[in-house]
């Protein structure tokens, strides 16, 4: 049934089209020929959610099914919650206004960690049981997935079945089954047992932890679990995330849903290849989403087309997790560039030399774009560390060229408290800042531009499940503070200005990716104490989550600053991303030894993936040897 | 070559602010291959522009818009291709070619006629017999003064040309509109739900512009968005 909103509210809160869907390309569905309905909820503001490459393409994937109409829902913002709280309206979904509880499923993507308080409110606005437990046959199925599902268990109380994988897998053998259960008047007990037998689905409720007797080294009284086991047969002991194998068998949204509003990234975005061949050892999307799998030029420039004519956008945005591993991409960017002169072109983190000055600056039509540099360690040492394949002669060698060219802007990326990082490596970031502004002074004046403004950001260093470093023990507040502080101070030039995070944030950030079961406590707790939009500085309500943190016992030493031993059965163990966990434990010892590992193509390092989906760069990186292996 | 459209804007596009609303139509001609000119230099923009900003949730029965092209395009293709590709609750209701040099139309409009409907409920008729009878209807609002950001007292009376009730809930109101004077009808009727002494109630009501007047020298108002004579307009009804 769909609900009625006056348009008395709508008109007392900002941006009301946020709550109004409609908009140009969205699909609507006959109900009665609908057997799995599904709701795709996002936990966060509309204009943020809308950006999301991600949710295009679920939502055109699921509704090119028969029979499954897949509708969109975003976080409420505050004044519009509190309307609806006050005036009795459940939430909605934006095409046909219906009620969340209505729905077969509700399905969130974890997109980060500080949007898990957000799902709480929306399926507690959305009249749905917080707990899965308490579900009945009258509600609908809540599942998640997206890169932070690897790690379900935080969220394990609240939802029903976690989705591990790309939704363009097993999503319609799955709603298939749904169908065939409900014909047969089955409920939801029995078929969260039916999907439990999908590659990739997992369903918490059918699994069982236990814990040690004692507490943890160094711990007051958290012990570590002892064992994760299925508690019923048709649940498999380990979990495997499910791939696409080919990229260019697969469809692509060339029809995204254009926003009314204007959105954070208001632009057409096609995805050039999924995965990075680089292995930072720090980064969860680099491990989850291998192996690298490209999508071919020709399929990229006919879907180019299909997406700027279906969309009349004039800003086009080619995303992957590293643009310069795409092959042949600057014969790409010139074609799609002589097709659209008109058409802005975008992409993130570019290699800067020469060649892609040039062609920058001729895709953004002469403007000159902020240049960014990822370096992520101040000092090479620290680089070889975590795996970060820029050295500072790439760096200086870039600005140079982009200060000979007038380019003005450059803004560095830092992460404070990595492994094994002493004062040396903070004040290492100082120094290449300064660095890069002696370059500038080193262009003739009539050759630089009049100016020149050198950003230095810094995040904290967080460890996440499925890294190198999931092993690893977080730096504590004081600890960040002091290099924030310190680094802060050994920032001399004018030229340079330092931006950076709230380290309690991070810590918070930590301790939810690599908790557990017993996480889920503290997020609700944190949630009834009204903590929502935790990712937004100005909601984010320190006091409250340390209240949550208090009053649910749970000790942040555990979860963020021990160093977990070899042998630790690790919350997210019966989940596989395909990635080995002696590959990773590998990459982590030798992290510590400073040696660097090849990417994947210059040398195949023999991460596990070929296991679950021998494709992608796993089939192009093969040495001499290895293929004549294979050969034989 | 230069092009002038008068379309609806109702539904759910009554919460779809200005800048949105135009970014949504430029969007759709492109979609709709029409070949708009650009601006030259760093940052292109389509020479686009419109009737001012309608206030969110207010339905526009006769917006304006016109609009340059780098090559010439049918009016009757311009109305049928662009009409394919909007979304629900905007629609283009005529197209005709401007001979040039024209005015633009924007400068053109001195008033914009509303018509507002009442929740049956509410003394709106008498309460606003009541206003209009005072010698001024003195607002506050932000306003600059010597480039300084402060509040201003602004009488709104002389900015109503004429109003007549169609029902006892239902006004139709001439005020001034245009690049000179505007007056925005909720700010009137922020006054007439003070002075009904539920000031929470405002938005209940049902407000749409209905038509734009230009004035000719003699001082008397011509239909700006009357399109009875246009040889390409569509039949649709909102
Ligand atoms: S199997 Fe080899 S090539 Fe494939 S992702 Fe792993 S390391 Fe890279």
């Amino acid at each position: 049934m769909s609900i009625q909103i006056p348009d008395s509210l709508l008109l007392s809160v900002q941006k009301p089209a946020r709550y109004i869907g409609g908009e140009v390309n969205t699909v609507t569905k006959d109900l009665k020929d609908v057997h799995a309905h599904f709701c795709f909820c996002f936990p966060d503001v509309y204009d943020v959610g809308m950006c999301h490459l991600g949710l295009q393409i679920l939502y055109h994937g699921l509704n090119s099914y028969e029979g499954v109409f897949c509708e969109r829902c975003f976080a409420p913002w505050t004044d519009m919650e509190e309307l609806m709280r006050r005036k009795d309206i459940p939430l909605y979904s934006l095409e046909t206004f219906t009620p969340l509880h209505e729905f077969d499923f509700v399905g969130f993507t974890l997109q980060y960690e500080m949007s898990y308080t957000n799902i709480l409110n929306m399926l507690d606005l959305g009249r749905i049981p917080l707990m899965a437990k308490d579900r009945t046959d009258e509600d609908p199925l809540v599942i998640a997935g997206g890169p932070n599902a690897y790690n379900p268990e935080p969220l394990a109380d609240f939802v029903d079945l976690f989705y591990m994988g790309e939704g363009e897998v097993e999503y319609e053998h799955l709603f298939r089954l749904y169908k065939e259960h409900r014909e047969k008047g089955g409920g939801r007990r029995d078929f969260l047992k039916i999907a439990a037998a999908v590659p990739g689905i997992y369903v918490p409720s059918l699994y069982q932890v236990t814990y040690e007797d004692h507490p943890a080294e160094g711990c007051d009284h958290t012990p570590m679990i002892s064992s994760v086991t299925p508690s019923d047969p048709a649940a498999p002991a380990v979990v495997t995330k499910v791939l696409c194998t080919d990229m260019d068998a697969i469809d692509y949204p060339t029809r995204p849903i254009i926003p009314y509003l204007q959105i954070v990234h208001d632009r057409a975005v096609m995805e050039i290849f999924r995965g990075c061949l680089r292995g930072c050892r720090f980064c969860h999307a680099g491990m989850v989403y291998r192996p690298v799998r490209m999508r071919s030029k020709e399929n990229v420039l006919a879907w180019v087309d299909e997406v700027l004519k279906g969309t009349g956008y004039d800003e086009l945005s080619l995303t992957s997790l590293s643009s310069n591993d795409y092959p042949g991409l600057y014969d790409l960017l010139r074609e799609i560039h002589e097709k659209y002169p008109h058409v802005n072109v975008s992409l993130p983190s570019l290699r800067v030399d020469a060649f892609s000055l040039e062609l920058m600056e001729e895709l953004a039509q002469g403007k000159k774009s902020l240049l960014t540099f990822a370096a992520e360690g101040g000092t090479q040492r620290l680089r070889d560390v975590i795996n970060k394949g820029i050295t500072e002669e790439e760096i200086l060698s870039g600005v140079r060229l982009a200060f000979e060219g007038q380019w003005d802007r450059i803004k560095l990326y830092f992460m404070l408290g990595l492994p094994t990082e002493t004062q040396e490596d903070v004040q290492g970031i100082a120094d290449l800042a300064s660095r890069i502004v002696h370059e500038w002074y080193q262009v003739p004046k009539e050759k630089r531009s009049r100016d020149v403004s050198v950003g230095v950001s810094t995040s904290f260093f967080v460890p996440k499940p499925f890294t190198p470093f999931q092993w690893t023990e977080q730096c504590g507040y004081e600890e960040y503070m002091e290099k924030q502080h310190f680094l802060n101070a050994a920032i001399r030039s004018k030229k340079v200005r330092y931006s950076c995070h709230d380290a309690f944030l991070s810590t918070l950030e930590g301790l939810l990716a690599r908790g557990d079961r017993r996480t889920g406590a503290l997020i609700y707790t944190a949630w009834k104490k009204g903590c929502r939009f935790d990712s937004w500085s100005d909601m984010f309500n320190e006091n409250a989550w340390k209240e949550a943190i208090e009053e649910t016992g749970t000790e942040v030493f555990y979860y963020c600053y021990r160093r977990r031993p070899a042998d630790e059965v690790l919350p997210w163990d019966h989940i596989s991303i395909g990635v080995s966990k002696a590959f990773l434990w590998g990459e982590y010892q030798r992290a510590f030894e400073g040696k660097v590992t090849p990417n994947c193509r210059e040398h195949c390092s023999g991460c596990g993936i070929r296991r679950i989906c021998n494709t992608g760069v796993c089939t192009e990186s093969r040495t001499s040897d290895e293929r004549e292996e294979v050969a034989k | 070559m230069k092009k002038q459209l008068i379309f609806y804007k109702g539904g759910r596009l009554r919460f779809v602010g200005h800048l949105d609303m135009m970014r949504t139509m430029h969007r759709a001609m492109t979609r709709a291959d029409i070949p708009l000119s650009y601006s030259r230099g760093f940052n292109p923009h389509p020479h686009m522009s419109f009737s001012s900003p309608l206030a969110l949730g207010c339905i526009g029965e006769r917006e304006i818009m016109e609009f340059r092209l780098e090559k010439d395009m049918e009016d009757s293709l311009i109305l049928e291709q662009l009409n394919a590709q909007l979304p629900q609750g905007l629609y283009v209701r005529g197209v005709r070619t401007l001979e040039e040099p024209s005015t633009p139309i924007m400068a053109l409009v001195r008033v914009n006629e509303y018509r507002i409907l009442f929740p049956e409920d509410l003394p709106a008729m008498e309460v606003f017999e009541q206003l209009t009878s005072q010698p001024e209807i003195t607002i506050t609002k932000l306003g600059k003064i010597h480039g300084r950001k402060q509040q201003i007292r602004v009488d709104i009376k002389p900015l109503i040309e004429s109003y007549h009730w169609e029902n006892p809930h239902t006004l139709v109101l001439l005020a001034a509109g245009g690049s000179e004077t505007n007056l925005k009808p909720e700010l009137l009727l922020e006054q007439l739900y003070i002075l009904m002494g539920c000031p929470e109630r405002q938005h209940e009501e049902s407000i749409s512009r209905s038509r734009a007047f230009g004035r000719t020298e003699e001082g008397a108002l011509y239909d700006l968005t009357d399109i009875s004579s246009w040889e390409c307009t569509a039949s649709w009804q909102p």
